[in-house]
């Protein structure tokens, strides 16, 4: 009895942050369903509620253009840059070798300066190399996720060393290691990773912008800029804009929940 | 290292197409009829035009990396304060086009030029107006037909507007440098002359006063300039705010809400009720190989006919005076107001970096505003700081 | 134990490597470059650089505004890395068991995280709105005045602040619950056996075995505190303003709106410049953290 009092109340608490926590994004819907140019009302409930703003955003311009685009290049670039993350992971967090200390520091120095340094350089390169108005160009220069490396290496060295030395007393070699232990252990963070990547692609307004020369590549964050014009700045689009936005990550998020969180191998060393 | 770098550099491509090619930032009605424009001045000469529409958000930044990679499109828009930037640092080529200069807004036209040389063309203007709500005007008893036509007028209607017991406040105002200029131009005093600013005129100082004694002694401004604050457009949609300053882009949507407003001309100061300038203009690049069809373009775009079907079509302002007897005054009633307001406009100069200017000088006034700082003091150091920055380039 | 040393690692690094080096190592030597030089020509940024020595990192040395920006962000960081952390595992711990809605809770706390920066500001916008917003209308309500949050000195930081850190908590939570899996229950059983209650169990088992995680969470809040933009840019503009001394200062002016004010002045150089010396701020409590947490990096 007292433990059921005990867990009402943090349920109790748990639920009032939650909606705390989410008050933003339920104020962003209900913009969303205000009618267009009434997006600073101060009023609560949206009278009357209407679809209008959902239908423009899709309806207007190339949409669905921007929205296979925007696939396209999250997909193939989230999935990339996990691979090449994963791997890099776990040489930091399992293996010692020399040089390994100022490799990683010069990789997370990186981290450090703002992205906004680096446009010009990567841009003068993309167009060297060509890629100007490619897929190639969103998705190459941002491969190597420093970030999502760094995350990966700071989860792998919550997994204990001594059921890699196990593996290697029974014979196993790094692959062997790698792929039959480490990432079945690290499913969660990995898949949290391609979560993280998808995600940057999918916001990855100035860079997508630049890139493209011709509208047909343009993509979700850049097709969702058109709403704001010079002056005006019309909140209702711009909330239903986002909250569609955010509508295939959030999907992800829940149906491959199990993943993100429990990994592919659960209670594997639970024992 | 030098060598190393270089070597990134991106050479000038050689293939020389026969388009023009130009980056606009419209809204979509805008880009509607900009579209038609583009394809009668194709059908009238000949020469291919390739149009991208870019966002708005985002362009400066694309517009100068393509700069900085020698990759930049013939022509593109930008505004006033862009036009700057890219003018003093010699990214743009200067524009001659001929006879058809004397027909452009004479204010616009200069807010382009720069060492007596023409950067750009403006597409679009906009000035600043007082907005009114008619609703509340009737409710305090004032007629919905007189605004105010000098700020000592305006004051007293602002007292009569106000009751703070409802939450609603005769004026509400922001602390920016551009939008303070109206102020500042109405009682008589200048913002740069020969590139020094002199915002510390007498005249300068009874401004700012001004706009300080509507929060701090008349107490009919509600401080809408403070971060986190009901600003003025949010205020004036809600009917929280009766008076403000705002510019034509806003008439449609306030129309779509349906509030009851007058546009009225800036009230009256010692000088008289001045307004300041903004929009848009097209600049070609340095890098352009088609520079006559660019001006060609340019030339057509802002053309007396090209600017009447504009301006009635989007119930805009147009930018070449000869349109301005056909604009549709009874479709676009409050347009006439603008149209007066321009005869009582002042140019913006050109400068290299005014973001910068707004930068130093809105904490400083918001200093003056919260009664940590006299006018005078303040407006010595907006001065002494802007001044730093215009000798820097 | 069996030697780990292996010049296969190089192998599993490579292909990472490879692209870092084209796409962010040539990018950032190339900002380090730039640092020593004054470009002179925006439409040739590679070539019309002009030398300056140390003339970027001098001025910047003595630019007050410079250090006060870092000092905001250094506030801002040190009110959210602490605040996130500490939310973050309680969430986790408290998620971190199966019942029925524990799904619905995780998702619910992780989304808004999956949300704009930018947008997510302007609504914190409207509900700090000062007097017709939501916060302030509610708290009158309940009789509670307060003043407006956004615009008075010593709350304006706080409020973004707050904001920002119910906006990641979730990202935590899902990091320290993927942590949680890894510790095996054996040494909790242990504990257990030996008598140690729960608080006990936390801090001697539970916290130790997430350090590094914890460490993750402080370089990158560290990192993102050093950067952070959107969130002032939408909500204060760097506003409200203070008197310190003879200078007049943004209270939330920090070092992300700084180095945008620069970059969007097009001064290249001195922009690079402000970004290594927050490199070395951000590199130096770094390592000041990994040692404090006693985590090897």
């Amino acid at each position: 009895m007292v433990n059921k009092v005990k867990a009402f109340i943090i349920y109790f608490w748990l639920t009032v942050f939650l909606i705390v926590v989410l008050f933003p994004f339920i104020w962003m819907i209900i913009t969303s369903l205000k009618p267009i140019g009434t997006g600073l009302t101060l009023t609560i409930i949206p009278r009357p509620p209407t679809l209008s703003n959902y239908k423009s955003v899709l309806t207007q311009y190339k949409f669905g253009r921007y929205f296979v685009n925007s696939l396209i290049v999250a997909s193939i670039g989230a999935l990339g840059a996990t691979v090449l993350c994963t791997m890099a992971a776990f040489a930091f967090a399992k293996l010692e070798f020399p040089l390994k200390r100022p490799l990683f520091g010069m990789f997370l120095s990186v981290l450090m300066v703002p992205g906004l340094m680096f446009v010009v350089p990567q841009f003068a390169i993309v167009y060297r190399l060509g890629w100007i108005n490619t897929y190639k160009a969103m998705i190459i220069p941002h491969l190597a996720n420093v970030f999502g490396m760094f995350l990966l290496v700071q989860y792998m060295k919550t997994i204990p060393d001594e059921l890699v030395d196990a593996a290697r007393v029974d014979g196993a070699n790094n692959w062997t290691i790698f792929l039959k232990l480490i990432v079945p252990l690290s499913g969660a963070m990995i898949a949290t990773v391609f979560l993280l990547t998808f995600q940057f692609h999918w916001n990855n307004f100035l860079w997508q912008l630049i890139v493209a020369t011709d509208e047909h590549m343009y993509t979700v964050p850049v097709g969702l800029a058109m709403f704001r014009s010079a002056h005006e700045e019309l909140h209702t689009l711009k909330m239903a804009a986002s909250a569609i936005s955010i509508l295939p990550i959030t999907m992800i998020f829940i149906f491959a929940q199990r993943y993100f969180i429990e990994g592919i191998l659960r209670g594997a060393i639970k024992g | 290292m030098r060598r190393f770098i270089a070597l990134m550099t991106v050479v000038i491509p050689f293939i020389v197409d026969a388009q023009l090619k130009v980056w606009v930032s419209y809204n979509d009605e805008e880009f509607a009829v900009f579209k038609q424009l583009v394809t009668a001045f194709e059908e009238s000469t000949g020469i291919e035009v390739n149009v991208q529409r870019i966002p708005f958000e985002g362009q400066e930044q694309k517009i100068l990396t393509a700069c900085a990679t020698r990759t930049a499109p013939d022509l593109a828009r930008v505004d006033c304060a862009f036009l700057g930037k890219l003018a003093h640092r010699h990214a743009l080529l200067d524009i001659d086009i001929g006879e058809l200069a004397d027909k452009i807004v004479p204010v616009a036209l200069q807010s382009c030029i720069l060492n007596g040389k023409l950067y750009g063309v403006p597409d679009q203007l906009t000035c600043v107006c007082l907005f009114y709500n008619k609703r509340l005007f009737r409710e305090a008893g004032l007629d919905p037909n007189k605004p105010p036509a000098t700020w000592a007028e305006f004051l007293k209607y602002a007292q009569k507007l106000t009751d703070r017991s409802k939450g609603i406040y005769g004026f509400a105002m922001r602390n920016t440098l551009w939008w303070t200029l109206p102020f500042f131009y109405s009682f008589g005093a200048n913002f740069i002359e020969d590139n020094t600013c002199v915002l510390n005129s007498p005249e300068a100082v009874a401004a700012l006063q001004f706009k300080v004694d509507l929060y701090r002694k008349y107490k009919v401004e509600p401080g809408a300039w403070k971060s986190g604050a009901i600003d003025p457009d949010m205020g004036f949609q809600n009917e929280k705010y009766a008076m403000v300053l705002n510019g034509p882009w806003k008439i449609k949507l306030l129309k779509t809400i349906g509030i009851d407003f007058g546009v009225a001309p800036i009230p009256a100061g010692k000088k008289g009720g001045y307004t300041t300038i903004g929009g848009t203009n097209f600049v070609i690049f340095r890098g352009t190989k088609h520079k006559h069809e660019a001006v060609e373009f340019i030339k057509f775009i802002v053309s007396k006919e090209s600017q009447i079907k504009w301006a009635n079509e989007l119930g805009q302002i147009p930018v070449n005076m000869e349109a301005f007897p056909y604009v549709d005054t009874i479709r676009h009633p409050y347009l006439k107001v603008f149209l007066y307001q321009l005869q009582y406009a002042i140019a913006r100069p050109v400068l290299a970096d005014y973001p910068a200017i707004e930068d130093v000088a809105n904490p400083i006034m918001e200093a003056a505003l919260m009664g940590e700082k006299p006018v005078k003091e303040a407006l010595e150091l907006i001065v002494y700081k802007i001044n730093a920055i215009l000798q820097e380039e | 134990m069996v030697s780990r040393t292996s010049w296969q690692a190089y192998l599993f690094i490579i292909p990472f490597a490879i692209f870092f080096a084209i796409f962010l190592g040539y990018p950032f030597f190339y900002a380090l470059y730039l640092s020593f030089h004054k470009v002179t020509d925006i439409y040739d940024a590679f070539n019309a650089l002009k030398f300056v020595h140390l003339h970027n990192y001098i001025k910047l040395m003595k630019d007050v505004e410079f250090w006060w920006s870092i000092l905001m962000s250094l506030l801002y960081g040190a009110i959210t890395i602490p605040l996130s952390i500490f939310v973050s595992l309680i969430l986790a711990n408290l998620l971190h068991r199966t019942f029925s809605l524990v799904k619905l809770y995780r998702t619910g706390f992780f989304l808004p995280y999956l949300l704009d920066v930018f947008v997510v500001a302007i609504v914190w916008k409207f509900l700090y709105a000062h007097p017709y917003g939501i916060i302030t209308q509610l708290l009158q309500r309940i009789g509670i005045n307060i003043p407006p949050l956004l615009a008075s000195p010593k709350t304006a930081m706080l409020s973004v602040a707050i904001a920002m850190t119910l906006k990641g908590c979730g990202f935590g939570m899902l990091l320290y619950l993927a942590g949680l899996q890894n510790i095996p229950r054996s040494l909790y059983e242990a504990a257990s056996i030996d008598g140690a209650p729960p608080w006990k169990q936390l801090f001697y088992i539970t916290l130790p075995m997430l350090k590094p995680i914890t460490l993750f969470m402080v370089v990158t809040g560290i990192i993102g505190a050093l950067s952070a933009f959107a969130e002032f840019y939408g909500m204060t503009g760097g506003g409200p303003i203070i008197r310190v001394g003879s200078h007049i200062l943004g209270c939330t002016k920090v070092a992300g709106l700084y180095l945008f004010r620069n970059l969007e002045s097009l001064k290249l150089g001195y922009a690079a410049a402000i970004s290594f010396v927050l490199l070395i701020i951000a590199l130096i409590i770094s390592a000041v953290s990994a040692k404090l947490l006693r985590v090897e990096w």
